[in-house]
């Protein structure tokens, strides 16, 4: 009877260690789930002439993706996503966060190009307003442009087959 | 999981200069009391991270053009990343613990003791 204490000490104690040796301090909730994607009004890579606003999410299920040239990451990312956008009928949208013109459009010339179009967003402005902290960075936004999914850092295909295409799929419905 | 974090930027702190000493510590204070998302171990003060140096890029404007309170500032910023960057987080039901969680291992050990000093003076 009297270790029955120290012994429920222990175990939660152990409990609590064990618990947190799963937690990803870097994988922050998102401020913007459930909230609609906030307003921008920025040039793309593709045509500087052009503008472009958060209009562009309405209508369909947008995959919107942030990425850089500079990012190591993005480019084992950007297989990934070719390989969806071969298989998939999505609609990406991409935002290249904090770059040089020149770099990105040649990275989308090499690499190849899922994106309906390319947001340029070279002041890190837009990457601010969506809380973008680490590249790349994946949000996924319903027809109304309301942010569903937000994922930091790069996808993968087991992601892709168990979160992300249930997930667009089931707002492709609704 | 933190995959890339942006390479350029300006490392010169000094670009932060004000005229007025109230400016300077109202801005001296709002970057000491927001966290860097990137190196989480970090205050934006501390952090050299091109993504602490741009918000305080933004923190400097909106000091400097007098529109804006403390408070303010400091929930732009944590609209957009969250109460997690703050030192002072607000009271709500995801950080309830932190206030009352202290009162409750204090009853608790006082229920604790109580039941030990019976039990020992049970025993006399």
């Amino acid at each position: 009877m009297r270790f029955i204490i120290p012994l429920i000490i222990f175990l939660s104690t152990v409990g609590l260690l064990w618990k947190s040796l799963a937690l990803k301090p870097t994988e922050l909730p998102s401020v913007l789930v459930g909230h609609p994607a906030p307003s921008f009004n920025l040039k793309t890579v593709e045509d500087s002439t052009k503008n472009v606003t958060e209009a562009i999410f309405k209508g369909h299920v947008t995959i919107l993706n942030v990425w850089a040239s500079w990012c190591a990451s993005c480019k084992k990312e950007h297989l990934v996503w070719m390989d969806l956008f071969k298989k998939h009928n999505i609609f990406m949208i991409g935002v290249n966060y904090s770059d040089d013109l020149k770099e990105a459009q040649q990275w989308l010339q090499k690499e190849g190009n899922p994106y309906h179009i390319t947001i340029f967003d070279k002041e890190g402005r837009l990457g601010m307003d969506y809380g973008v902290y680490g590249v790349p960075e994946t949000f996924i936004l319903d027809k109304e442009g309301i942010v569903r999914y937000r994922q930091t850092g790069p996808i993968n295909t087991q992601l892709w087959q168990q979160l992300l295409l249930p997930l667009i799929e089931n707002l492709n419905h609704s | 999981m933190l995959a890339g974090t942006k390479q350029q930027g300006n490392y010169v702190e000094d670009i932060y200069s004000f005229n007025d000493p109230i400016k300077k510590d109202l801005f001296n204070k709002i970057i000491q009391e927001l966290r860097c998302t990137v190196c989480q171990n970090q205050s934006l003060a501390d952090s050299m991270a091109p993504l602490a140096l741009d918000l305080k890029k933004v923190i400097y404007q909106k000091v400097q053009s007098q529109q804006y309170s403390e408070q303010q500032i400091v929930e732009f910023v944590a609209e957009r990343y969250g109460n997690f960057v703050r030192y002072d987080p607000p009271l709500e039901w995801g950080t309830a613990f932190l206030w009352f969680g202290p009162f409750l291992i204090l009853v608790l050990g006082m229920f604790v003791l109580a039941k030990y000093i019976k039990l020992r003076e049970d025993k006399i």
